[in-house]
């Protein structure tokens, strides 16, 4: 098992925002959460990441991370594409890209890699001495993918991927994400409220309403459901 | 925008981009060793303690310019190193260097301990935390008068030069404090220019961009905020004591929030997060006031220095967000272009890439704030329709 | 990386270079050697010279030449900040003194006043005393406010044997000819403030009294204190109760005038400080109905318009006074007050006229006085005749009190005023109780002596 939640509850002090989550990613599988705002999908994210205190138990290739800070986390494997990019406008792309590199200390191999990305998306080796602030939407997402994979991770958590981007970037994202998949044997969790292409690449998926798990199944039987498609599918 | 063609396109890393950063090098060193010969010596030690207080500025730069953190406890700093300097050479008998060297650390440790609040705090609460700092210092040289003499002062503060042919002159040790100074302000430039440029320094800026996203890359919050507020404390620090050997007397009413806030006001002034910016507005904010205090005279003076200051500040804040630093890149900019290395292997038949529809007409160059996403406006459609239920 | 280590590398050599490099030759003053010595006093300036401390070799320039043409004097003052309203009219009437003189007075020099602002900060003061010298190139600093501004300029009067004459600080740091021979404090000394409170109240309580001592948290409050311990020593006036005020501290001392009375104190000693806590304690100590059998106050707070906003709090009040008061009914007749206000009227038309400034007058008489005196001397009026001359003299300034005199006699008289008139507030005015001199023995108790 690649990850493991199991009856994970986190909030933000106030009161608990996830209620007893259990849910599990398999090596290799995409694995998407469908939910409404406000469902818990980001605070999801950020209680596996370790960036807020979490209960229950969260393992990661059956290590238990539920006491695990964050840093220690990506060290461990596990890469996050944060809601809204996360870039960091003032770093140069590049500067970006050796941020996601931070918990590595083979230079060599982590320049490969820089060219691996570069090669994957051209617009960023043109821009790789610019300010990161100055991308476009578009480009600031490929950063944010290529940023978490330098990495290397074994699973990538996406936040929201979509968010911001028209359309045809929403696709394209999305193909570059199964690409990745497929071409890495990439584990992938994806929070996505844009259910009808986040489940054509996913695997299985899950359905977060109010902070607990109100469905899961394969991707086709949650683009099946009534339910989903009423809420999300929007036919 | 001028094109590229009428500008002077320089490739990094050439044989002329190394040969005109060396003779930049060079001319900087050459001014530096003509000085004394050309000025008169009240203004060399006017240049030291310019020089004194752009290193604070420059320490300042990396808590709060690239760190992000206001600091409004700095003049505290600064007057911790002049009075460590200044009570154990006096009443001690420790040597300057060594003296200088206990400062840094002394001020490195209470920059950490003031750190650690600071860390759990964002914005505001980092300014209050160092304000009560700021606030508290001079009255505890007051308090523990006994050792700093009070509110009288401290006294008779120097650094002997050493025994060399170039500091024996009547004004040897106008030259020994100058050069004390300028090796100061160096070194801390220096310290900052590494610090920031490489891992270390990527984690500083990603921190003060995204602190979220930062840590959820790895970078360690704690062990990089620590590290900055403690070493901008200590370069504080050692500005402050070489201020106390320069003008060999220490009052507390030297080191009061005033000082602070021209300090940040230089380090906005030369530009923010700029390596050479700060040590610009250090000098201002020493040259600004005498410039000022020349135009004034008994017969109607007006504090110029402060309506100066203010309407730079209100100018850089309306037209020039990099300050100075800025200013110069941009009018560099118009006549010389730095061509950066593209990397090794420039990839020609580009994979299915996100990049290809050309997103250039839509850069925004106020760069987007990171958790609110700019929405694509242009995109509203069926997904839209699907996200809204 | 490259520039890395270019920049490291330029380090290293501009470091080396300087330990190689020969001294720069710095505008002729480079040799210690010393050009003095062989002057127009002779031996007599030798002797002066030896008299005072001064090693002529260790000078820049020949002091004992006399001077000629224009005699710059240079005054660092703080023109702007917050001490400028209290310090900037000074500059004022010695600028309305230096035109005065130079009319009036028989002079073998042309003065010309020089005032540089120095913000009231003594890291400052010493930059803009260093300006004056180096730059302006004036023969004489005059009246330099503050104690620790007073020990910011007198480095560079050290350092380039230039006099400075009237440096206005009560302290007893200030006061140090042992090692600043080149400068010449003149203010009424805390210590001599104090002795007049303790003379005066030893004759009117043979029996003894109770002491409550109020002084502000600064340099001035602190050297109050200081004399108050060592003067009420081995009296029968028993401190019983100490209390401080914070410099900036602006709020009515409710708490310290409460913790003072409750000591059962007859007698209160005084030293808030000037700016804004003169009335402030006066009005306290009467809100609180505090019956006191005296109270002695600073003589900074003298000045008239610190007086006056206590109104009837104020009367009864007794304080040490020397620089006489345009506003005071008793200086109308007083000639020496007529000549300040003319000059002031004349030179500097339209600008203030009050007892504060008063003192910015006196200091550029003492320079006057000096240099009639040196200019007769076998010194002539060199800058050390002028030295020597200020450390010896005694003389009757026009802005001070009658029977207040400035008198110095190096070494065993270093104190210039050494006499204070003890005065009673009463209906806006301050009416002489009796006029103290204590001439020749505060030196080495208000100055730092041997």
């Amino acid at each position: 098992m690649s990850l493991e939640l199991q009856g994970v509850s986190a909030g933000y002090g106030a009161g608990d925002v996830l209620h007893e989550i259990s849910l599990d990613v398999r090596p290799g599988e995409v694995v998407v959460i469908l939910g409404a705002n406000g469902a818990g999908k980001t605070t999801l994210m950020r209680a596996v990441s370790g960036v807020i205190p979490r209960r229950g138990r969260i393992l990661f290739e059956g290590k238990d991370i539920s006491r695990t800070g964050p840093e220690q986390i990506v060290r461990l494997g596990l890469a996050q594409v944060p809601q809204g990019r996360g870039t960091f406008v003032d770093l140069t792309v590049e500067e970006n890209l050796r941020t996601g590199a931070l918990s590595r200390r083979d230079s060599a191999r982590v320049n490969e890699d820089l060219d691996r990305w570069y090669t994957t998306y051209p617009r960023l080796a043109e821009r790789r001495r610019q300010k990161a602030g100055l991308l476009s939407g578009g480009e600031q997402q490929m950063l944010a993918v290529s940023r978490a994979m330098m990495s290397r991770p074994r699973l990538l958590l996406c936040d929201e991927p979509s968010l911001g981007l028209s359309p045809r970037l929403t696709q394209e994202l999305f193909a570059s994400l199964r690409s990745i998949n497929e071409e890495w044997d990439m584990s992938m969790l994806i929070v996505e409220q844009n259910a009808a292409i986040a489940l054509g690449i996913a695997t299985r998926g899950y359905l977060l309403e109010v902070g607990t798990i109100a469905r899961a199944g394969s991707a086709d039987e949650l683009s099946d459901s009534d339910a989903v498609r009423a809420a999300y599918l929007g036919y | 925008m001028t094109s590229a063609k009428q500008r002077l396109v320089i490739v990094e890393g050439s044989a002329l981009h190394l040969g005109l950063r060396i003779a930049g090098a060079l001319a900087i060193i050459a001014t530096a060793f003509a000085l004394p010969y050309v000025l008169e010596p009240f203004r060399l030690s006017q240049i030291a303690g310019a020089c004194v207080y752009a290193m604070a500025v420059v320490g300042l730069n990396l808590l709060a310019g690239f760190g992000g953190q206001i600091s409004l406890g700095h003049a505290a700093f600064f007057g911790l190193g002049a009075y460590t300097t200044g009570v154990l050479t006096t009443g001690y008998g420790v040597d300057p260097a060594l003296s200088f060297l206990v400062g840094i650390v002394v001020c490195f440790a209470v920059g950490v301990i003031v750190a650690f609040p600071a860390l759990r705090l964002r914005g505001i609460y980092v300014a209050l935390v160092t304000l009560a700092v700021g606030l508290i210092f001079p009255t505890l040289v007051i308090r523990f008068a006994d050792l700093t003499g009070g509110s009288t002062g401290l006294f008779g503060v120097t650094y002997q030069p050493p025994d060399l042919a170039y500091f024996s002159g009547f004004n040897g040790r106008v030259y020994w404090n100058y050069w004390l100074a300028v090796a100061g302000l160096a070194l801390a430039c220096l310290v900052v220019r590494n610090l920031m440029n490489g891992r270390f320094g990527r984690s500083v800026i990603a921190l003060r961009d995204n602190e979220t996203a930062a840590v959820i890359m790895g970078v360690n919050r704690t062990g990089t905020r620590v590290v900055v507020f403690g070493t901008s404390a200590s370069i504080a620090g050692l500005a402050g004591s070489l201020f106390a050997v320069s003008s060999g007397l220490l009052t507390p009413l030297s080191f009061s929030l005033l000082l602070t806030l021209y300090f940040l006001a230089g380090m906005i002034i030369g530009g923010a997060s700029s390596f050479w910016g700060p040590v610009l507005g250090g000098f201002l904010i020493y040259f600004v006031p005498v410039w000022s205090a020349e135009l004034s005279s008994i017969n109607g003076s007006q504090n110029l220095a402060g309506v100066v200051f203010g309407v730079i500040i209100i100018l850089i804040t309306f037209f020039l967000r990099s300050g100075l630093a800025g200013l110069v890149r941009t009018l560099l900019g118009l006549v010389v272009r730095v061509e950066p290395r593209m990397p090794v292997a420039v990839p020609s038949a580009a994979r299915a890439s996100l990049s290809e529809p050309r997103l250039t007409e839509r850069h925004h160059l106020s760069a987007p704030a990171d958790d609110r996403p700019e929405l694509d406006r242009s995109g509203v459609g069926s997904t839209d329709a699907a996200r809204n239920h | 990386m490259k520039t890395r280590l270019i920049t490291a590398a330029s380090g290293v050599a501009l470091l080396a270079l300087v330990s190689a490099c020969a001294s720069p030759s710095g505008d002729g003053n480079g040799s210690s050697g010393g050009s003095g010595g062989g002057g127009g006093g002779g031996n007599a300036a030798q002797e002066a010279a030896e008299e005072l401390g001064i090693d002529l070799s260790k000078c820049p320039t020949d002091i004992t030449q006399p001077l000629t043409g224009t005699l710059k004097i240079g005054t660092p003052l703080a023109l702007t900040g917050p001490a400028a309203p209290a310090v900037a009219p000074l500059g004022v009437a010695q600028q309305a003194a230096v035109d005065y003189f130079n009319e009036t007075a028989d002079l073998p020099v042309e003065l010309e006043l020089i005032v540089k602002d120095d913000q009231f900060a003594p890291d400052k003061t010493l930059a803009v005393a260093q300006e004056l010298v180096q730059s302006d190139e004036v023969g004489v600093l005059n009246g330099v406010v503050g104690t620790a501004n007073v020990a910011a300029a007198r480095e560079v009067a050290q350092q380039y044997c230039v006099p400075l004459i009237a440096a206005t600080s009560g302290g007893r740091s200030a006061n140090d000819p042992t090692n600043y021979p080149f400068t010449v404090p003149w203010s009424l000394p805390s210590y001599v403030d104090v002795s007049a409170w303790v003379a005066h109240l030893e004759e009117d309580f043979p029996d003894g009294a109770k002491v409550a001592v109020y002084t502000a948290n600064t340099e001035s409050g602190e050297d109050y204190l200081e004399a108050i311990e060592e003067l009420t020593e081995g009296t029968n006036l028993e401190v019983v109760s100490e209390t401080t005020i914070e410099a900036a501290d602006s709020a009515p001392p409710a708490a310290q005038v409460t913790t003072m009375k409750a000591s059962g104190a007859n007698v209160l000693f005084a030293a808030p400080s000037p700016t804004g806590q003169c009335s402030s304690l006066m009005t306290e100590v009467a809100n609180q109905g505090w019956d006191l059998d005296a109270f002695m106050l600073t003589t900074q707070c003298t000045v008239l318009q610190l007086m006056e906003p206590a109104g009837a709090a104020a009367d009864g009040v007794f304080a040490s006074t020397y620089i006489n008061d345009p506003a005071l009914d008793s200086a109308q007749d007083d000639e020496g007050v007529q000549e300040y206000v003319a000059a002031v009227e004349q030179y500097q038309p339209g600008k203030p006229i009050v007892g504060s400034t008063m003192s910015g007058f006196s200091e550029i008489e003492v320079l006057v006085r000096a240099i009639e005196q040196a200019d007769g001397s076998p010194l002539g009026a060199s800058p050390l005749g002028i030295l020597y001359a200020a450390t010896h003299m005694t003389f009757q300034s026009k802005a001070m009190l009658p029977g207040v005199t400035y008198s110095l006699n190096y070494p065993q008289d270093q104190v210039a005023m050494e006499s204070a008139q003890l005065s009673q507030f009463s209906d806006g005015q301050w009416e002489k109780v009796q006029v103290f001199d204590f001439n020749g023995e505060t030196t080495g108790k208000a100055s730092i002596g041997d």
